[in-house]
């Protein structure tokens, strides 16, 4: 199978699978307990308020009419309405939705670096302190949740130490940038502000650094134990037999495979940390759409729960599908046995 | 052994977490001076809509960026936008002189079609305080007589129609109609538009002490000084009001260490506002916060339909531990609504007799049953996730009732499904644990709140008691505008509701805060002089002094 097929494949099962991801965050959204109207309003709120508020949001027809009036409504670019900031989910969506992709985005070039840089670390010195030093460091960042390092960096690098801004996403009193992509560092940057994008970091620095740890962790891990197993087949043996330089027989013979279950896991990583940035967003108070989409959920929005879902959906599907690629070029096999 | 690789290795890392970590270092073109500012932690949402909100956070930004009619205070109401009014013999036309020297934050002269239009608007959209206005004034007979002079029309005498004017809050037509949009989903006729609703989202257009010119949604309302404000100002009132959304301890600990934050959100723990407080050398003050924690008893389910049951659980409950233990900030009941409103009664309330408790549940009618299968008559306590001390409130109500002899269930419920619940007479659970604030500084604000039937499929009451001489004497009090004779049929009420015994009167609320040392808080240090009983005229920013350095 040639490459343009393998993704086109790939491409048509995300689409069917994202569709069936809508229907069901539809319906279990509106069978939840909770009245989203009546929790919006004033108990005290005439029956006939709440019911035009019901009828605007289409919540007084069947779920299934509901799921189609929105659904045709998205294919216009409208969200739906949303019962916490009372506007349109898509305005929301644009509002929000970068802070969280370049907090993301910096949490994964930790993510990325740290992994590789820890994994290879600890498997080229096996059995060493090294080793064991990061094997440790694994086990922890594995085994605690992202939003604990949250409170943790918050009460020691923060509010202990002052190392860092504890919330937040920029200190008062430097320049706002303007909005042109909605992304706070590069529109910084776009305005040549350096300084306002180096607060902007120094205020992401924590949060990052709490969402990459588990995933930095786990990635690690696997490059580690791929690096062992690698390390024992017969053609590594041989390599060596043949006298060829260290350096080309780790980096070359035995790195490249070794990192294959690391990278898929790596984008499944990078795909969870919108769902991580949840908790991590309201502990550092990130004005992204983690923390937006948390009280979205307290408060039954419906047409907010259905967005957030979909959008992490779609990030799933759009780091899988490049994973995908990224395996079965590192890899032909991989791609030739799809066909 | 480290090698020079490692070594590398290390002094890379370091440098650059030295770098991230110095990178704060970077000094902002403006220094920002903590004491320009006042700033405070509210729960979110809040609306900055006057037309939208009822709710604490709410209620404060109204005060804040918007000019009620009428302001509240613990003797009634005081003049405001208002100077002075009249009241016609058959209680139904209201005739109000409103000051000439107000103007909004627009520049726009304020004048009594803004004031009409205000009511129009609120009653129209409906939801806010609406319910205070909307089935009682006649806004068809109701006119602006010139433009410093407004007459409302009522469809019937409705003595609490002034103290409820407190909730009505200015807001400029001609801005309002300017930002309107034509193509929202809600639209009002006749108007034509969303009367400007999606542009309240984040915008005042008020006449108040503060100007909104930052605001998310979702995160925080930033108001800068009116320079025009018409109304009194304290010394060092902040040049800029800041409300956060906030109420998780982390952020706050860390806003208010960075003094970005000067009052921290009223539902934090005690023990954490304690420590907030201690760790910053900084005040802690409470208020009441205009209402009061009630275990809501569905009078028309089985066992609780009987009233010695009902008084069983009354006497069997530790009222005191519940405030030493979980509420130390609040207080033991002293009636049924909180004394400080106008009109409560100070009562006799019940409190912890497990002997006389015990006398009751003999007395009823389900005891020899309750004996021989005590599980079939298990009381649900249920209580609300979104405030996990409640929890502790309903564990300890359910060890009370095993003394006696009876299975108490505690059950955990999300506010939404807890408001489904209490929807429905038959899915209202046992007990619910609630608290109920009062919309008006009067008695009569809460009574029909918690007793009248129209509230019954509502939070605001579990208890179903749907009686209809009840609702009379309510609906003549509220109607009722001599403010005596008025109180006095709220004393009646309240002796009647008391025999009854359909609610386990918990604790009155008081909102604590932990706030800088260098904060003046008149209403926190001496409430007993300041406070105001109505939810969100407490945090009044033109009242509180942040104290410039030099006067610390």
């Amino acid at each position: 199978m040639d490459m343009k097929k393998y993704i086109g494949k790939r491409l048509f099962w995300a689409v069917i699978s994202l569709i069936g991801l809508s229907m069901f965050i539809f319906y279990f959204g509106r069978i939840i307990p909770g009245d989203p109207i009546r929790m919006m309003v004033d108990p005290r709120t005439p029956e006939s308020v709440v019911e035009e508020l019901q009828r605007s949001l289409a919540l007084d027809r069947p779920i299934y009419t509901q799921y189609f009036i929105w659904l045709r409504r998205v294919f216009q670019g409208e969200l739906g309405f949303s019962i916490v900031t009372r506007r349109s989910v898509t305005t929301d969506v644009k509002r929000y939705l970068p802070r969280t992709l370049e907090l993301i985005f910096y949490a994964s070039l930790i993510q990325i670096v740290g992994s590789f840089l820890l994994g290879i670390f600890a498997g080229s010195n096996i059995n060493k302190w090294q080793d064991h030093i990061t094997r440790i460091f694994s086990y922890i960042g594995v085994s605690i949740p992202a939003f604990v390092f949250a409170l943790i960096f918050q009460l020691v690098l923060a509010h202990r130490l002052g190392l860092f801004p504890g919330t937040g996403a920029l200190t008062r009193g430097f320049p706002v940038p303007t909005e042109r992509t909605g992304f706070l560092g590069l529109d910084a940057l776009l305005d040549g502000h350096i300084n306002t994008f180096i607060n902007f970091v120094h205020h992401a620095t924590l949060p990052a650094v709490a969402l990459a740890i588990p995933g930095m962790a786990q990635v690690a891990r696997m490059i580690r134990s791929g690096m062992i197993t690698i390390n024992q087949k017969e053609y590594i043996s041989m390599a060596r037999g043949f006298g060829l330089p260290e350096r080309t027989i780790r980096f070359k013979y035995l790195l490249r495979p070794s990192i294959i279950p690391g990278v898929t896991v790596l984008g499944m990583q990078i795909a969870m940390m919108l769902g991580n940035a949840f908790l991590v967003e309201m502990v550092f108070r990130w004005p992204g759409f983690s923390r937006h989409a948390i009280n979205a959920m307290l408060s039954s929005d419906l047409n907010t729960i259905v967005a957030t879902v979909m959008i992490i959906g779609i990030m799933f599907a759009i780091i899988n599908i490049v994973v995908d690629t990224l395996v079965a070029y590192i890899d032909p096999r991989i791609r030739y046995s799809g066909s | 052994m480290l090698n020079k690789k490692h070594i590398a290795v290390l002094v890379f890392g370091i440098l650059v977490f030295s770098g991230v970590a110095l990178s704060g270092c970077v000094d902002p073109e403006e220094e920002e001076d903590p004491a320009t500012f006042l700033s405070a932690g509210f729960a979110w949402p809040t609306e900055l809509d006057p037309a939208l909100g009822t709710d604490a956070s709410s209620s404060t930004a109204y005060t804040n960026f918007y000019d009620p009619l009428v302001f509240p205070t613990q003797e009634g109401v005081d003049p405001w936008i208002a100077e002075d009014w009249e009241i016609s013999e058959d209680g139904t036309v209201y005739t109000f002189e409103l000051r000439d020297d107000v103007t909004f934050h627009s520049g726009n002269e304020m004048t009594a079609e803004d004031v009409m239009f205000s009511m129009e608007r609120l009653t129209t959209i409906g939801e806010g305080f609406a319910f205070l206005f909307a089935d009682f004034v006649d806004l068809e007979e109701s006119e602006v007589v010139d433009d410093y002079t407004i007459e409302f029309v009522l469809e019937e005498p409705h003595g609490v129609f002034l103290p409820s004017l407190s909730r009505l809050y200015i807001v400029d037509e001609e801005e309002v109609l300017d930002n309107a949009r034509e193509d929202a989903d809600l639209i009002y006729e006749p108007w034509g538009n969303d009367l400007g609703r999606d542009y309240l989202l984040e915008n005042s257009a008020g006449t108040g002490p503060y100007e909104v010119y930052e605001a998310d949604v979702t995160d925080h309302f930033y108001g800068e000084r009116f320079e025009d404000y018409w109304g009194p100002m304290a010394d060092n009132a902040a040049d800029e009001f800041r409300m956060y959304a906030l109420g998780d301890p982390g952020p706050e600990r860390s806003m208010f260490g960075d003094e970005t934050l000067k009052i921290t959100s009223e539902w934090l723990e005690y023990g954490t506002v304690t420590e907030i407080a201690e760790d910053h050398d900084a005040k802690t003050g409470a208020y009441f916060s205009g209402g009061a924690f009630y275990g809501m008893m569905h009078t028309q389910k089985e066992p609780l339909d009987c009233i010695h049951v009902r008084k069983a659980l009354a006497y069997a409950f530790d009222y005191e531990s519940q405030i030493d233990d979980i509420f130390p900030e609040s207080e033991l009941p002293e009636g049924i609504v909180p004394s400080i409103l106008g009109g409560a009664l100070e009562m006799d309330m019940p409190r912890q007799n497990v002997e006389k408790a015990q006398e009751h549940l003999e007395d009823s009618e389900y005891y020899p049953d309750i004996v021989e299968n005590p599980d079939d008559y298990a009381i649900e306590i249920s209580w609300t996730g979104a405030v996990p001390a409640t929890e502790h409130v309903a564990g300890m109500l359910a060890g009370d009732l095993e003394d006696i002899g009876l299975v108490g269930e505690s059950n955990r419920y999300e506010w939404g499904a807890l408001i489904d619940a209490m929807y429905d007479k038959e899915d209202s659970p046992h007990i619910a644990m609630v608290w109920v604030t009062a919309q008006y500084p009067e008695a009569g604000s809460l009574l029909e709140a918690r007793y009248h039937s129209r509230t019954a499929n509502t939070w605001q009451q579990n208890e179903w008691l749907l009686d209809d001489d009840l609702d009379q004497l309510i609906d003549e009090a509220l109607a009722e505008p001599d403010i005596d004779e008025r109180f006095a049929l709220y004393e009646q009420i309240q002796e009647d509701i008391m025999e009854m015994y359909p609610s386990l009167f918990l604790h009155t609320q008081f909102s604590r805060h932990a706030y800088q040392d260098y904060v003046t808080w008149p209403h926190a240090e001496n409430p007993e002089e300041y406070a105001v009983p109505t939810i969100g005229y407490n945090i009044d920013a033109r009242m509180i002094e942040v104290l410039p350095h030099d006067e610390r």
